[in-house]
């Protein structure tokens, strides 16, 4: 039994890969609002705010990359295709690392929406004022 | 626009149906600007939408708990997550955010004409009215007037604590916030005297901060902001001669200032046009002589805190001669 | 079968038999082992043991009770307390506004009601209430004896007594703070009395116990639960604690930092919101909504946790959409992080940025939703009764959805100006906070009162209070949206006659004393004695989780032997568990050394790792409370020197406590714990959970400081004038000597750890006297590098900003020495040896945060202002 054998040792399957995904919408949310606050405070931005706007899109569209790799590492652990399973509760390790895999391709999912949103106001809204 | 116009066609529509009890001079729901209508409609939309909403996920709720406790299919549950919890919030909120954000622009466009700079003290309103390419501002206090049909800008700044500006008749509140100068832009639409107030705790007397906003045609506020610009005419009868020598003998210039007199203190409130205004200490009380009256004998009693102190000391015909001289200041 | 095989951690070189340090022995247990009878005389012998150790103190001295069980209590009684309290105030604020022109209460009266009872309901009672319940109930849902460090438990409770003693006392002396909850400089400035001081100060010291909790709590829920209670099988209350227990970690420490600058503010002018010296009163705002606004969802989660407990068994089946619910918790906790600048919607901020915070307030719906979906999917596949607790929570959902709906609409900016700050939002919080706290609170005690005192609540009296308090509420606060949007702002002492909101207000009123006798017949049912009535069932509920398996009568040990966890709901899916349990056939059923003791587990699979020895019984924690009392109330009367000498003695009382009964050498170095199972009793590192609790605390800690390096940049965006032209900078050289310093003594902890790790004490020793000497040098260094440059802090906000970051580095100097001291103390009284190293890990953690906090410093005060 070489998978059970350390016991005191992290297993192969860390925490912050759940997280990993609402870390990034966090990165992304203050990134996006400081960058705001020093464009509006520091630099004068022309009537569509156009070096803002793009700054913005591209933050998100870094952003939703970032997500879209933890979703897929995710999806990996998840691994959902070889039995179709979602419940996960099984004392197992197989189980465990499902588990991690489906709720990390769930906060992914929320994560992205999270960060879409925050990125609509550069296509709204066109200016500080 | 036509979105605004189905938007403005429904809520219309509800607001017949809803009951005279949303109308008020202080009510949001009663609008008399661009801003005040829009928001209006939004609330109305809004407002169906959630009760739609809010019936379905209870009577959900109750159908399961109650009606029909018994198992029901897995693919029904996972049915509800997905589509109750991710896709139809998701969809829903989306289209409101884009539409919410989408009128935040228009809101504080920039007003043109008189600019109309309000100081928030406590607890009363300094107000100065600065006409295109004016040097000097006119300076009122404690009500203020907007041109109906233009877009007017308001600068809004506070002496020693955070106010809020809010006329709900008209539009949406900003704050006022010392050692800062914010911006908000007011377009009313129909004339009248809409109330407001301040909407952020500003200390003992929060409550009886207000305002009277009065909205008039073009041309008569063209004309009302000519006959402010003057200084305050001489007093017309003996008794207000006599009310205009204890004005000043009791020293009420060191705080407030009748532009054309002696008196020039800026502590207070500009009395130069008093008598023109709709209200009195602030929007609390009927500009009656009685209500000065009593306002000038003792202001701690009628607003804790005021900085003004009290003149019951002033002898019956005194009084009577100084409320007789402010009246006479229109 | 497994044997299993435990490897040395290679990471690590010591002088340490690696095999003293890791577990020996079968895990897991097989169905054979677990099927052998336990011999019934050493059953009885051990359950004598156990019952020995664990027995609360008699008489007087019951009051020095540590273990969650009792403290828990104490703790709900008390939050529950300053709820009626607080509820109190909100009647007679009513009753002032029933009608129109009143003046039953003054307007100093009514600004100090409105204060206080905002204040109280949050500070002393909404979090204290999850940090109570949690105490109480969650090693019951481990299968843990106690939490892990039950005397910290103990002092959070006795410094939430006396902070709130202190604070919600100063209403009877008519000086309680009168500045809104908030506490909105300038005008909490400008608040001659002590009342701002008293709120600052009396709350400060209760967020500091709440941190406390918070860290207790996390480090239950990931390493105090039963051996196989993998990170998948956690019953979902625990998830919540672990995503509330952070969450407290990042959003208090922001409102302690705001509390620090504002502190120093008022008692020692330095100007940080005073506009006229470069400050800004929008700091305080952004630093009070970073803690404000995740508090709600601090409070809400919880609450919404104790729900998903009683769903299922209303449901008798598991809760469906399990990784769900840990995705919307999880999700809930992160979204309400980025929605705190709703709260300054009117505040005139860019367009944009208010953009981003609508956005962020719309996107939090989603969790929310995923999570009240989940609970009616499960109560769709399963069988529904109506429990009396299910009645409550239904309310609660009524309630809190509307809540949540009018929150969708406050969260879109444009709307928000208009309702913002009337009586719309009152109601709309109202409406979230009873029914998304209140209500399942309520139903949460129906449901575990059966768990506390072994009695039931009356279903009757349950479903009056109900129905009183569900019209009562809705009659009180549903017109007031309609008064809100006819334009009455909040926190007004009165209102005249003639607007259209008089008949409203009265209804409300009327509403308000309805609720209130709704709480007050609950109140009744909760406090009646219920001496006669029989004990209930194990189990009354037929629930699934382990809090059901205590014994009836109660017996103080928790569980009698720590089970073996294969399932997510063990009373259901492992069917002979509970009378193993009761044989004593699983883990630790003995307490042959005479020790309060329970096991620890690694964080994801819940491997059995050692056994911890938990605190007992003691007085010390009591007084290290009141001294830390003292060290904050003191100077709300400008009382420094009592306020030096109390903080002193609470140091002395904490020292203390930690040399006499932490980590203290073990008689033997492993103990069997049954089911061939032999674990270690001293660890260190990583494995022990004070490493964890110093590693937490370290994280809030830096949010804190986070939260004042934040304001250098928000001064540099806000302000043109920052830092002034013409400003004095720190002096470099000293910058530079101060860096040096800490880097040494950083590096003198860490190879003085390492030395002694391999064996060489007499080395360690050095390394630990040469980091005490390089720490005061740096210290010095940091101190003189603004002193000599003649920065004075009273002057402009550039100075104060950059002496709060020097005096923040001194102050964890000082702590950083104290520890060092203790470290040299162990050294030379034989409590630090190469074996018995733990105190040297948590130091050399705590150095890694200090080091890192100095040099983050030191190139604020050097680099940073003369690049701006």
């Amino acid at each position: 039994m070489a998978r059970a054998a350390k016991p005191h040792l992290p297993p192969k399957t860390a925490l912050w890969q759940l997280i990993a995904a609402p870390i990034i919408w966090s990165v992304h949310f203050v990134v996006t609002y400081g960058g705001t606050a020093i464009f509006c405070a520091k630099v004068d931005l022309g009537p569509d705010a156009l070096a803002l706007r793009g700054y913005i899109g591209i933050v998100t569209l870094v952003a939703l990359l970032a997500i879209a790799a933890m979703g897929w590492l995710a999806w990996r652990k998840w691994d959902l295709t070889d039995d179709w399973d979602y419940i996960h509760e099984e004392p197992t390790d197989e189980e465990r690392t499902e588990f991690l895999g489906h709720a990390g391709v769930l906060l992914s999912v929320v994560s992205a929406i999270g960060v879409i949103f925050v990125g609509l106001p550069g296509l709204v809204i066109t200016g500080c004022t | 626009m036509i979105a605004r116009r189905a938007f403005g066609v429904i809520g219309l529509g509800a607001l017949t149906l809803s009951l005279a009890a949303c109308d008020g001079p202080q009510s949001a729901l009663s609008p008399g600007g661009r801003d005040a209508d829009v928001l209006a409609s939004l609330f109305w939309i809004m407002l169906i939408g959630a009760v739609a909403i809010w019936l379905l996920i209870n009577g959900l709720f109750f159908f399961l708990t109650r009606i029909r406790p018994r198992a029901m299919p897995r693919r029904a549950a996972e049915a509800l997550i997905i589509g109750g919890g991710i896709v139809f919030p998701t969809i829903v909120v989306a289209g409101l955010l884009t539409y919410g954000l989408s009128i935040m622009p228009d809101q504080r466009a920039v007003g043109k004409g008189t600019r109309i700079e309000v100081v928030g003290e406590q607890w009363w309103w300094r107000v100065h009215y600065w006409p295109e390419g004016a040097d000097e501002p006119i300076v009122a206090a404690n009500e203020i007037r907007l041109p109906a049909g233009t877009r007017s800008e308001i600068t809004l700044k506070a002496a020693r604590v955070i106010h809020s500006f809010w006329i709900p008749g008209l539009g949406g509140k900003t704050d006022m916030i010392p050692g800062r100068v914010n911006r908000m832009s007011l377009e009313p639409t129909e004339t009248g005297t809409y109330r407001g107030q301040c909407a952020e705790f500003c200390g003992d007397s929060h409550a009886l901060m207000a305002l009277n906003a009065v909205v008039l045609r073009p041309e008569s506020f063209d004309a009302w902001l000519g006959r402010i610009a003057r200084p305050a005419g001489p007093p017309e009868t003996e008794l207000a001669r006599k009310g205009a020598a204890v004005f000043l003998s009791e020293g009420c210039g060191a705080c407030h200032a009748i532009r054309g007199t002696a008196a020039a203190g800026r502590l207070g409130p500009d009395l130069t046009h008093l008598a023109s205004r709709t209200s009195l200490a602030a929007g609390i009380l009927d500009m009656t002589p009685e209500a000065l009256a009593a306002w000038i004998t003792d202001p701690d009693a009628i607003k804790p805190g005021a900085r003004m102190p009290g003149y019951d000391h002033l002898a019956q015909a005194e009084m009577t001669a100084l409320v007789a001289y402010l009246e006479g200041l229109e | 079968m497994t044997t299993t095989d435990f490897t040395p951690d290679p990471a690590r070189i010591s002088a340490v038999p690696d095999q003293d340090r890791w577990p020996e022995g079968i895990y897991p247990p097989t169905e054979e082992m677990l099927a052998e009878p336990v011999d019934p005389e050493l059953c009885k012998a051990q359950e004598a043991r156990l019952r020995e150790v664990w027995a609360d103190p008699k008489g007087w001295r019951y009051w020095s009770a540590v273990n969650n069980s009792e403290v828990g209590k104490w703790y709900c009684l008390m939050a529950f307390g300053y709820m009626l309290a607080a509820g109190v105030l909100a009647l007679l604020m009513r009753v002032q506004l029933a009608v129109p022109d009143n003046d039953f209460l003054s307007a100093d009266r009514f600004n100090q009601f409105f204060t206080m009872h905002g204040s109280a309901m949050m500070f002393l009672f909404a979090v204290p209430m999850f940090e109570a319940i949690s105490i109480l109930i969650l090693p019951a849902f481990l299968g843990a004896r106690d939490m892990p460090f039950p005397r910290l438990s103990a002092y959070g409770f006795w410094c939430f007594v006396i902070g709130g003693v202190f604070v919600f006392g100063s209403i009877f002396f008519d000086s309680a703070p009168k500045s809104g909850w908030f506490m909105y400089p300038p005008l909490s400035m400008l608040d001659g009395g002590i009342g701002a001081d008293i709120w600052l100060l009396g709350l400060s010291f209760i967020e500091v116990a709440s941190i406390a909790a918070a860290v207790e709590l996390i480090v239950g829920v990931i390493k105090c639960r039963p051996p196989g209670m993998r990170i998948n099988l956690m019953p979902l209350y625990a998830w919540y604690v672990l995503v509330v227990g952070g969450m407290i970690l990042f959003a208090f420490p922001p409102l302690i930092a705001g509390d620090l600058l504002f502190e120093m503010q008022r008692s020692f002018d330095w100007p940080f919101f005073d506009p006229a010296r470069g400050g800004d009163p929008m700091l305080w705002q952004h630093l009070f909504w970073i803690f404000g606004h995740p508090e709600v969802y601090i409070i809400f989660l919880p609450s919404i946790a104790i729900a998903a407990m009683v769903v299922p068994t209303a449901a008798q089946i598991p809760i469906w959409g399990y990784s769900w619910i840990v995705l919307s918790a999880v999700g809930t906790g992160f979204l309400s992080f980025g929605l705190w600048a709703h709260h300054m919607f009117a505040t005139g901020l860019p367009a944009m940025s208010l953009g981003f915070f609508s956005a962020a307030s719309e996107a939090v719906v989603i969790p929310t939703g995923v999570q009240l979906f989940a609970f009616m999917a499960t109560l769709m596949v399963g069988r529904v009764t109506m429990l009396l607790p299910m009645l409550w929570i239904a309310g609660g959902v009524a309630i809190f959805t509307a809540g949540g709906l009018t929150g969708v609409m406050v969260a879109l900016a444009p709307f928000d100006w208009q309702v913002h700050d009337s009586y719309f939002i009152v109601a709309h919080l109202h409406y979230t906070i009873f029914g998304g706290m209140i209500f399942p609170v309520v139903a949460g005690i129906y449901y575990f009162y059966p768990f506390f005192t072994k009695k039931k609540m009356s279903e009757k009296l349950g479903r009056i209070s109900f129905w009183l308090t569900f019209t009562g509420f809705n009659i009180c606060f549903f017109p007031m949206h309609l008064t809100g949007l006819k334009g009455m702002p909040r926190r007004v002492f009165t209102y005249p006659g003639d607007i259209g909101w008089d008949w409203l207000n009265a209804i409300s009123t009327f509403g308000a004393f309805v609720t209130a006798a709704g709480i007050l017949v609950f109140a009744w049912d909760l406090l009646r004695p219920k001496g006669k009535q029989p004990l209930t069932e194990r189990n009354p509920w037929n629930a699934g989780t382990l809090e059901w398996s205590h014994d009836v009568p109660e017996e103080f040990w928790g569980v009698r032997s720590v089970p073996h966890i294969t399932s997510r709901y063990p009373l259901w899916q492992q069917p002979k568990l509970l009378e193993r349990m009761d044989a004593g056939r699983y883990y630790l059923a003995d307490a042959e050394f005479g020790h309060r003791e329970t096991l620890i587990t690694t964080a994801i699979d819940a491997r059995p790792q050692h056994i911890a020895r938990v605190t007992g019984p003691a007085w010390c924690t009591i007084w290290a409370a009141i001294f830390t009392g003292g060290a904050f109330i003191f100077p709300t009367f400008h009382l420094y020197a009592p306020a030096l000498i109390s903080g002193a003695l609470a140091l002395a009382c904490i020292i203390w406590w930690l040399w006499t009964s932490t980590a203290q050498h073990p008689e033997v170095v492993k103990k069997d714990v049954g089911l061939g199972l032999k674990l270690p009793i001293y660890v260190s590192g990583s494995a022990a959970p004070g490493w964890w609790g110093m590693f937490i605390t370290m994280l809030g800690d830096m949010t804190a400081f986070a939260s004042l390096v934040f304001g250098v940049f928000f001064y540099w965006t806000a302000r043109p004038d920052f830092p002034p032209a013409a400003a004095a900078h720190a002096t470099l050289p000293w910058v530079y000597a101060a860096v040096i310093c800490y880097t040494l003594a950083w590096a003198a902890t860490w190879a003085a750890r390492n030395v002694n790790c391999a064996g060489n004490a007499a080395r360690a020793f050095q390394g630990l006297v040469a980091a005490v000497v390089l720490t005061i040098a740096g210290a010095g260094s940091l101190f003189w590098a603004l002193w000599g440059a003649g920065m004075d802090p009273t002057e402009h906000v550039y100075p104060a900003i950059m002496w709060v970051l020097v005096v923040w580095v001194l102050a964890h100097s000082l702590a950083g020495l104290v520890m060092l001291g203790f470290c040299i103390a162990g050294s030379i009284f034989g409590r630090l040896t190469p074996r018995y190293d733990a105190d040297l890990w948590n130091v050399t953690l705590f150095w890694h945060f200090l080091a890192l906090t100095a040099f983050v410093t030191c190139t604020m005060v050097g680099a940073v202002p003369r690049l701006m």
